[in-house]
């Protein structure tokens, strides 16, 4: 850094001392030129103040001369007295011609006229002219006059044009004569003039020397006025002329110009000697050389400084290094042994490959001695392949200057190969010129053995890897794939490339990933050191792909985990056969059908649970039994039969008897199929049905067939037969008997015909065929019907028949309940004897079920009784107890049947109970139902509130609990201010009001209810010990009424209802119900129950009547029968619908039958009620009628209350 | 000699028709029984050329019934014709199988009857 920055100082001081010398120099120089230059200008000026004089001089000779030559002119004319004209003019063009320059020649006549001119040509109009007032001219002309000499007038305007001067030379004519003596004779002399009019360009260009004229720029100047100027003069530069123009007068006859001089550029350049700048260039030259060479040798002083250092430094290192080389040899010596013994190979080689040097240890390696080695070229002991490779990566090592790991293989002296590693630089000389190599050789030969191998096992595990049938990866421990093998990347339809840029994570089913994870934490962790799991990757397509994984870890030698090798295999195929198969299996197990494998040999290989069971055995101990065994001997011919058959068509079905374990039969069906492992019978499949339902349903019903068969038969028996008979004429002989064959015949066919309506009856029943009529019946009323159809029977059969009818509430189609009792009281009467009697009752109780009520009716006869045994066959079809059955007595076999199928319909039951020969009791129950819960006249929804105000608890108390027992909610205060208070808040329907009360007694507190705009219409009654005040009187506008204390309950209440209903007053008014109903009687009893309410009560007796009504009358109740003449209620009440102020209409529907849901909900309007008129007696509609009016009037009221109050907040 | 019948047939209306028929078209004396055990009683005691036996009958049906006759010495060699509304292919083979003499069906022709039962036992008359 020092040496820098000095050496920059020093060349500073370097430059300035030449830089100064050149710049003495150059200014001296400059100097010199600029003197040269004066010099040289002084030169000019000089010649050209000659040149001014010389061309002054000129003109003024030349002017001399013109003049002269006029002079002489004028002699001539003097002395001949005037020359003529012609002559003259002669003489004139002579002169003009020898003289140049002349605009013309005039002679102007005494008296100032002009007039002869010469040429005529360019003159015209001059002639003649009068140049007395020409003033120019007339000084010239007199003073030319006057002195008798040529006289040249100042510059003036020519008549020709243009400006010009005249030289005037006088006439005087010479006269002999005379004397000159005086001046008169002078003056009479003078004949005018010859004047010679000069245009001053032509004539000077003429005069001055045409050389001059070619330098020179001139101008001659008459006082101020520039009157010539030559061709060179017009363009110069006014400044030019100051400095190099030159002046000079010119004088002459009258006149005294100044000629101005200047000389011309190319003159001055031509004057201009080129010296002065010769000298300044050289001299500037000289200058830089002289500043060069200063400097130079300013350097060299330095460089010799320098150089002197330098020798002195170089004598220094010299010694140093003559200790150093010793030190080198010292070291040379090491080295060389370092060399020469190095576990490694060093050789250096020349350009051309040749041994320039070898170490040792390489020479060892060659198996030869230096000498043989050094000089012969290093490709001979490779082998030719590798001369060819090392040739190249010669060349190139000699271009790059390095080469690196190359593998060869150096032939050794014996012929054995060895393989190295060689790395050579090359060594240059400052030129780049290659010298010679010096290479490292290792001896790799155990490497490569080695190598050899692990690339062997490589290629053969990444033969292995890529080639796997399955999919195989590795896998980064954070899940990347670093490798994955063709199988798996078909797998998964992934490309490598896709694979490695992503994790297996990425592509594992979420359900999967955890249970993964886990498992690779643990494998990380080194719990584990192998894991298997199947798993779903999503396939690049979407799908799932089910694989089997296999995963291990390969660690390093440092124990960090280096990547997972896995193996995938995919499953899908497999998991879906599973799953086809566990689902097949859950099939056949859960099959409701016995499924059984057998094997050819007739053993059971496998069994499905239902089979199992079917058999009474456990699955596991059926394996490996005979399957014959299970078959009943009786029909195992037919099962081995039904086996060849599926042999030969593949499938066969056989119906056969089957023993269970516990030694039991059943019937199965049983389906055969072989069983074939390609072409190959390995057995059979059997599927088997417990068909025994079915056979005992089959039987049955052949068994009912048949048996209806019979039964229908024998009726037909006796008919076909008696009128066979008579009609064959074999008893004419005996007409009795062909009456009695008749009577046969028709009773027979009665027979048949209720049988046959019975069968009909019974199957309608069971089917469900039949809908059971079901309305509220009372079980008295039934009884008694039922009694009196048989009365007429029973006193046939001379048997009587005791009815205690017990009021019940049935739920029932009557007619049936009546059937019944026909056919048990028929029974009964059948089997009665004579004289006997049937008691017929009933009883209602809790004995069957605890919940719901029934009654228990009971026919009880005396009749023979029935067997024990048969005391419920009887109740079967066409179960006869004996040969002397009711069949005899007309039965049809099927009344108890149906008794109990209709009663199984009904939720009852029947029994019989009998003591044989004394009679027998037949049992029919039947559940009761409730009556509805009696509803509570105006008290229904909404119960009237009273509000008791009366400072005396024991007072409050009594009126609290006899409103209570009459239905009405109480509230009570005991002060005027709480009545206040409360009545405000809870809006009662009727207030109790005490008068004689601490505080605030009754009347104020009256006073402020009825200021109060919610509670001022609230009907007030006092309570009060005091009589009324006659003058207050119970016509006090503001209280309802007066009930003297201690309260009737009766006037209670009424002063009560009378409170209530005055309020309702007004809205009473407007109550109106309308009742529609076709039966008059019935209306009528309607009307009469609304008006006794006090209520305005509409009739119409038809739909149209109802609609009419309606439009006019805006009912508040309808009270409506579906079943009218003409439009029946739903019409009616779909146009109420319809109407905007009437479909909110409470509606009663009073109906005959029970309504269905649908038709309910077609009825509905307003608040409706449905009622049938079996099920509702006529008080208890009331009560229901009652009670939704005063529902929908308490609404109203209540809406109204509502509207009011919130109208005043 | 007239051959005297034994009707059992639990029905009475039937049991009169028959009656009636054998009677009036085939000269028969008739005698009748209600039931099965009543017949076989009859059977013995009465010793009719013929049984025309119903086979559908409560207690004891005519199975049952013609079983105990065969069974008994006194009544086994009485002819036996079944009068029954059973009249299906599988009961005909089953009453053929036990020794049915014949078998009448009902309803029947009343001419027939007569002409049938002649036939079936051979008789004439």
């Amino acid at each position: 850094m020092r040496n820098r920055s000095a050496r920059k100082k020093v060349k500073e001081r370097k430059l300035w001392l030449p830089i100064l010398v050149g710049t003495c120099v150059f200014i001296l120089n400059l100097l010199l030129w600029q003197g040269l230059l004066f010099q040289e200008r002084l030169q000019i000026k000089r010649n050209v103040e000659i040149v001014t004089v010389d061309i002054s001089e000129d003109i003024t000779s030349e002017i001399k001369t013109r003049t002269h030559a006029l002079k002489r002119m004028a002699e001539r004319w003097e002395l001949e007295g005037g020359t003529p004209r012609s002559q003259w003019e002669e003489d004139a063009t002579n002169y003009l011609r020898d003289y140049k320059g002349y605009q013309a020649l005039e002679w102007v006549d005494n008296l100032s006229f002009i007039r002869w001119i010469v040429p005529q040509k360019g003159n015209e109009g001059v002639e003649n002219r009068a140049l007395l007032f020409e003033s120019n001219r007339q000084i010239a002309m007199n003073t030319a006059k006057q002195t008798r000499n040529p006289t040249i007038t100042r510059v003036v305007s020519l008549f020709q044009g243009g400006k010009g001067f005249l030289i005037y030379v006088p006439l005087f004519l010479k006269n002999n004569t005379q004397q000159d003596t005086q001046v008169g004779a002078k003056e009479q002399n003078f004949d005018g003039f010859i004047v010679g009019v000069v245009r001053p360009k032509p004539f000077l260009d003429a005069i001055i020397n045409k050389n001059l004229m070619q330098d020179y720029a001139i101008a001659i100047f008459d006082k101020d006025q520039e009157f010539y100027t030559n061709e060179l003069y017009q363009n110069i530069n006014k400044e030019y002329t100051n400095k190099w123009g030159f002046y000079t007068e010119v004088n002459l006859n009258g006149v005294n110009w100044r000629l101005r001089v200047v000389p011309t550029l190319s003159l001055l350049a031509r004057q201009h000697s080129p010296l002065a700048d010769i000298i300044l260039v050289g001299g500037s030259v000289a200058a830089i050389l002289i500043a060069i060479v200063v400097y130079m040798t300013f350097n060299l002083r330095l460089y010799a400084n320098t150089v002197e250092q330098i020798n002195l430094n170089l004598s220094h290192e010299i010694s140093e290094r003559q200790k150093v080389e010793a030190s080198l040899q010292q070291s040379t010596a090491q080295l060389e042994d370092l060399y020469n013994n190095a576990p490694c190979g060093y050789h250096s080689l020349d350009k051309n490959g040749i041994f320039i040097q070898i170490n040792d240890t390489e020479l060892s390696w060659l198996g030869c001695k230096r000498e043989e080695v050094i000089g012969k070229k290093i490709t001979d002991y490779f082998t030719t392949e590798n001369a060819l490779d090392f040739e190249t990566s010669f060349s190139v090592l000699k271009e790059r200057g390095y080469q690196k790991d190359l593998e060869l293989l150096l032939v050794r002296k014996d012929g054995t190969k060895m393989p190295v590693l060689v790395s050579a630089s090359a060594i240059k000389d400052a030129a780049g010129n290659f010298i010679m190599s010096r290479s490292t050789l290792f001896d790799i030969s155990e490497r490569k053995q080695t190598q050899d191998a692990l690339s062997e096992s490589e290629e053969r595990f990444r033969g292995a890897f890529a080639n796997a049938s399955t999919g195989m990866a590795l896998v980064s421990p954070q899940g990347k794939w670093l490798q994955v093998n063709q199988s798996l990347c078909q797998m998964i339809g992934y490309s490598e490339q896709e694979l490695l840029a992503t994790t297996f994570q990425a592509i594992t089913h979420a359900d999967d990933l955890d249970i993964d994870l886990s498992y690779v934490q643990q494998m990380l962790k080194g719990e584990i050191s192998t894991y298997q799991m199947s798993k779903r990757y999503f396939h690049k397509l979407g799908h799932i792909v089910w694989v089997l994984l296999s995963v291990s870890l390969v660690w390093d030698k440092t124990g960090k985990p280096l990547y997972f090798v896995s193996q995938i295999q995919d499953v899908t195929d497999r998991k879906r056969a599973e799953v086809k198969l566990r689902n097949l299996s859950n099939a056949l197990e859960s099959a409701v059908e016995g499924i059984a494998q057998i094997d050819i040999g007739g053993f059971y290989i496998s069994v499905n649970y239902a089979y199992a069971e079917m058999l009474g055995y456990e699955q596991e101990e059926m394996v490996g039994m005979e399957s014959k065994m299970s078959v009943h001997p009786e029909d195992l011919e037919k099962v081995t039969y039904a086996y060849q058959e599926m042999l030969n068509k593949g499938k066969s079905e056989v119906e056969a008897r089957t023993l269970r374990k516990d030694g039991s039969i059943f019937d199965r069906q049983i389906v055969m199929v072989k069983n074939c492992n390609q072409e190959k019978l390995i057995g059979h499949y059997c599927f088997v049905k417990d068909i025994s339902d079915r056979r005992e349903v089959e039987r049955l019903k052949d068994e009912f067939v048949s048996v209806v068969s019979h039964e229908l038969r024998t009726p037909l028996t006796s008919i076909r037969g008696s009128l066979g008979l008579v009609a064959n004429g074999v008893l004419q002989a005996q007409p009795e008997k062909a009456q009695r064959m008749l009577e046969i015949a028709v009773n027979n066919s009665d027979r048949l015909i209720r049988l046959i309506n019975d069968i009909l009856d019974i199957e309608r029943i069971e089917s469900g065929k039949v809908m059971m009529n079901k309305q509220i019946c009372d079980a008295a009323l039934l009884m008694t019907q039922s009694t009196e159809v048989m009365q007429a029977m029973a006193e046939k059969a001379g048997v009587s028949i005791k009815l205690n009818s017990v009021s019940a509430r049935l739920w029932a189609d009557a007619d049936r309940i009546i059937q019944i009792f026909t056919n048990l009281l028929s029974n009964a009467i059948k089997f009665s004897p004579p004289g006997s009697t049937i008691l017929f009752n009933a009883k209602v109780g809790n004995e069957q079920n605890e919940n719901i009520p029934h009654i228990i009716f009971e026919v009880k006869d005396q009749g023979r009784g029935i067997p024990e045994d048969k005391l419920e066959a009887v109740f079967e079809r066409f179960q006869q107890v004996d040969a002397s059955d009711s069949r005899k007595k007309g039965g049809t076999g099927l009344g108890l049947a149906i008794c109990r199928s209709i009663i199984q319909h009904h939720d009852g039951n029947i029994w019989v109970e009998s003591v044989l020969s004394q009679g027998s009791s037949f049992y029919v129950s039947l559940p009761v139902i409730s009556a509805p819960k009696p509803t509570i006249l105006s008290n229904e929804t909404n119960t009237p509130t009273v509000l008791v105000c009366d400072d005396d608890h024991s007072a409050r108390t009594v009126i609290q609990t006899m409103l209570e027992e009459g239905g009405y909610q109480t509230i009570t205060v005991a002060s005027g201010l709480e009545a206040i208070e409360i009545a405000k808040q809870s809006l009662p329907d009727v207030i109790f009001l005490n008068l004689m009360m601490p505080g605030m007694n009754g009347w104020e507190a009256l006073t402020i209810l009825k200021q109060q705009p919610e509670t001022q219409d609230i009907p007030v009654i006092i309570l009060s010990g005091f009589m009324p005040d006659a003058k207050l009187g119970t016509n006090h506008p503001e209280v309802n009424d007066w009930i003297v204390k201690p309260p009737n309950e009766k006037n209670l209440f009424e002063a009560l209802e009378r409170a209530l209903s005055k309020s309702d007053d007004n809205l009473n008014d407007n109550l109106k119900v309308l009742i529609v109903e076709d039966d008059i009687d019935l209306a009528q009893v309607l009307i009469a129950m609304f008006e006794r309410y006090g209520i305005e009560t509409h009739h119409a007796r038809n739909g149209r009547e109802a609609i009419q009504l309606s439009q006019s009358l805006t009912p508040y109740l309808l009270v409506l029968d579906i079943a009218l003449p003409d439009v029946d209620g739903f019409a009616v009440v779909d146009w109420l619908r319809h109407h905007n102020h009437l479909h909110q209409v409470p509606l009663v529907v009073y109906s005959a039958i029970d309504l269905t849901e649908a038709d309910c909900a077609r009825l509905n309007l307003g608040q409706t009620l449905f009622l049938t008129k079996a099920r509702v007696t006529p008080e208890e509609f009331e009560q229901r009628a009652i009670g939704l009016l005063n529902c929908i009037v308490s609404g109203k009221k209540e809406g109204r209350r509502n509207g009011k109050a919130h109208s005043h907040h | 000699m007239a051959k005297r019948i034994l009707i059992i047939d639990d029905e009475d209306d039937i049991r009169e028709v028959a009656q009636l028929t054998l009677e009036a078209v085939g000269g028969f004396e008739v005698l009748t029984a209600e039931s099965g055990s009543e017949g076989i009683i009859k059977a013995e005691t009465e010793q009719p050329d013929a049984i025309l036996l119903d086979v559908m009958m409560p207690e004891m049906d005519g199975i049952t019934t013609f079983k105990q006759l065969q069974a008994n010495s006194l009544t086994s060699n009485i002819p036996v014709i079944l009068l029954t509304a059973k009249v299906q292919a599988s009961d005909q083979r089953r009453f053929a199988e036990l020794g049915i003499t014949g078998m009448v069906p009902k309803p029947f022709d009343p001419m027939t009857l007569t002409d049938q039962v002649v036939e079936v036992l051979g008789w004439q008359y």
